[in-house]
């Protein structure tokens, strides 16, 4: 099996999932809009009437508002959940499913990275509803308060630059946004090797995970303390080096690692 | 192959998007030129920056020069590290790694490197000397004894240099109450002499010529005058009832510290200044009503001419005087050196996107 046939058999397999995701973040941002929307023009009359409508709105408002950033971080944890329970899924029901994937006639890297495709497409997918969503947003949020001759001030881009979260997912560059997207893929390899590694100990007890963990945070955090040594002696020119240079040194490191409990250690 | 419909779909809603976002993405599309009306020679080694500021956009910086036209603000990770590459060269990037750990540092910018002061918390108090732009020797004191405690609590207004020995001015109070102090560090660099200066009204806020934090672009110091230019505040005490409350301003006119006096004189008169600035150990100041006064840093003698009809916008940047102002298309800057007019410039926007916010820019020109 190819790895287009495994990825589009992942992607299936999670559609329902990710489209309940997609519709439960649309449910939630525009029902928190729309009562935005409303709660904000009645705020805006009161005052108006009391003569003291001297302030304007702004897209930042909403975007700023906590069911909008609890949507947002609802689906980040949703993602992550995601990428560990794609693989645990196949352990169920004493791993008959990965042991039929397992003896197939391909390269188990090809599972690997079939995986890591799907998460990729799920992430991308979510950023490109989102973008979409936010459009719709602002348009509806600039027709109500035009409609309803409320001030406004701030673009859309003004709005989404001065919200920290957004800010990060749709930078203003296209290279930023790449290399977000890194960091993001980064992440998930370290979720994929987490669960490879700790699949792999033979007696699967409290420990397992332990171990697989430690292992991995000894990985994370002997850059991280390099960094904290090094840091008041690089200038930061070279700390954007010293940053891609960990970036790359963490990918390789958590494909090497997946890829050798993978192919000899794993245990079904 | 059913099952490829799904990849295909999501593939699609990916692509629509990312797409819309690829094109709507945020990076400035403004492109600017510097037309040369007169004596390109003045603009050779000359940058014009410039920043596009409005409260319902996201504000950008530009850079032009004769031969191209630059975005300087948001830009990518890598291209901001090549950018920061640039323009740290040489000499400038050991003095920033030295003063990368520290809490604040002052420092001035020499013939041959740069020289300053650093401070760890209110711990140690570092002095940084670079000698031939490439070895940096320091000497660190530490806080425990109480004059060097009392220096790192205090204001530093700058530096200057004087007799082969830096010098700090900084500040101890505040409300009225401030003393203006002197620290002079020894040639030797392992000991330091304190005293007052003396001031009968305000105290010392700024010495110039100082470079602030890590900001090491200035452009070589001063070589030792007589006259130190400063800028000097003052409290104002307003009583009402049994309250008082104390209102700062700042004293019109140039002062300047006498290294040989150790006093605060006034070189120029009760007058708002649009900048200031020195050059060759000259203080060049122009007023609101265009008059340029030069005053020698080192006998104190001062020359006024008038070089500008009206001051729309004026300002000095290495030993010239610029005027910029609007115009319908583009902001026209004007150079004068030696109070005449040497040579002159336009920004003109060079698409629509340039063109929207031509009214919204503010111009400034530095050297390379």
């Amino acid at each position: 099996m190819n790895l287009l046939k495994l990825l589009s058999w992942e992607v299936e397999r999670v559609t329902k999932p990710f489209l309940i995701l997609v519709a439960g973040l649309l449910v939630v941002q525009f029902g928190y809009l729309g009562y935005f929307l409303w709660d904000e023009t009645q705020l805006y009359e009161q005052l108006r009437r009391a003569g003291d409508a001297d302030y304007q709105m702004s897209f930042a408002n909403y975007l700023g508002g906590t069911a909008y950033l609890l949507s947002l971080g609802i689906a980040v944890a949703a993602m992550l959940l995601y990428s560990v329970w794609i693989w645990y899924r196949d352990f169920q029901g004493r791993g008959t499913f990965m042991l039929r994937l397992l003896t197939m006639p391909q390269k188990r890297m090809v599972i690997f990275f079939a995986k890591l495709a799907t998460i990729l497409m799920m992430t991308l997918g979510l950023f490109a509803i989102e973008w979409i969503a936010l459009k719709l947003q602002y348009i509806a949020f600039t027709s109500w308060f035009d409609g309803k001759m409320i001030p406004m001030n701030g673009s859309f881009e003004q709005a989404l630059s001065s919200n920290g979260i957004l800010g990060m997912m749709y930078p203003d560059s296209i290279v930023n946004f790449v290399i977000h997207q890194l960091f993001i893929y980064i992440v998930v390899l370290f979720i994929f090797a987490f669960v490879l590694i700790e699949r792999s100990f033979w007696q699967r007890t409290i420990w397992s995970p332990v171990l697989s963990l430690s292992i991995l945070v000894v990985i994370l955090t002997i850059p991280i303390l390099g960094y904290a040594f090094l840091s008041n002696r690089l200038i930061y020119d070279e700390t954007i080096m010293y940053v891609g240079v960990v970036l790359i040194v963490w990918a390789g490191v958590t494909i090497w690692l997946g890829r050798r409990f993978l192919q000899t250690k794993l245990n079904v | 192959m059913k099952r490829m419909w799904n990849v295909a779909a999501l593939g699609a809603v990916i692509v629509i998007g990312l797409g819309t976002f690829a094109v709507d993405a945020t990076e400035p599309k403004a492109e600017w030129a510097l037309d040369i009306s007169s004596n390109p020679s003045v603009w050779k080694d000359a940058v014009v920056e410039f920043g596009y500021n409005t409260d319902d956009d996201v504000s950008q910086r530009y850079e032009v020069t004769s031969d191209e036209s630059r975005v300087t603000s948001d830009l990518n990770y890598i291209a901001e590290g090549l950018r920061y590459r640039e323009r740290l060269k040489g000499d400038a990037r050991a003095v920033h790694r030295l003063m990368n750990g520290m809490t604040y540092t002052e420092s001035i910018r020499m013939k041959d490197g740069y020289v300053g002061l650093g401070q760890y918390g209110n711990k140690e108090l570092i002095i940084f000397n670079q000698l031939n732009g490439k070895e940096i020797k320091t000497y660190t004191f530490d806080a425990k004894d109480r004059q060097i405690y009392e220096i790192l609590t205090g204001w530093w207004s700058g530096l200057f240099w004087h007799k082969g020995e830096l010098n700090l001015i900084y500040r101890n109070g505040y409300d009225g109450d401030e003393t203006t102090m002197l620290a002079t560090f020894t040639q030797t660099m392992d000991d330091v002499t304190v005293n007052e200066i003396k001031m009968d009204n305000g105290f010392i806020t700024h010495v110039s010529g100082t470079s602030y934090f890590d900001e090491t672009s200035k452009s070589p110091s001063i070589s030792e005058t007589r006259y130190v230019p400063v800028a000097v505040n003052a409290y104002e005490t307003i009583r009402e009832g049994d309250e008082t409350y104390y209102s700062g301003i700042t004293m019109p006119g140039q002062f300047a510290y006498d290294t040989e006096t150790g006093k605060v004189v006034q070189l120029a008169g009760n007058q708002d200044f649009w900048d200031y600035a020195v050059f060759e150990n000259r203080l060049f100041t122009i007023n609101t009503d265009g008059e340029e006064t030069v005053i020698d840093l080192e006998t104190g003698k001062q020359s006024t001419r008038k070089v500008l009809d009206s001051v729309n916008r004026a300002f000095y940047a290495n030993g010239r005087l610029y005027q910029t102002r609007q115009v319908k298309d583009g902001v026209v800057i004007d150079v004068y050196e030696d109070g005449k007019q040497v040579s002159s410039a336009a920004v003109t926007p060079e698409n629509e996107e340039a063109q929207a916010m031509l009214d919204q820019i503010d111009v400034y020109v530095r050297q390379k």
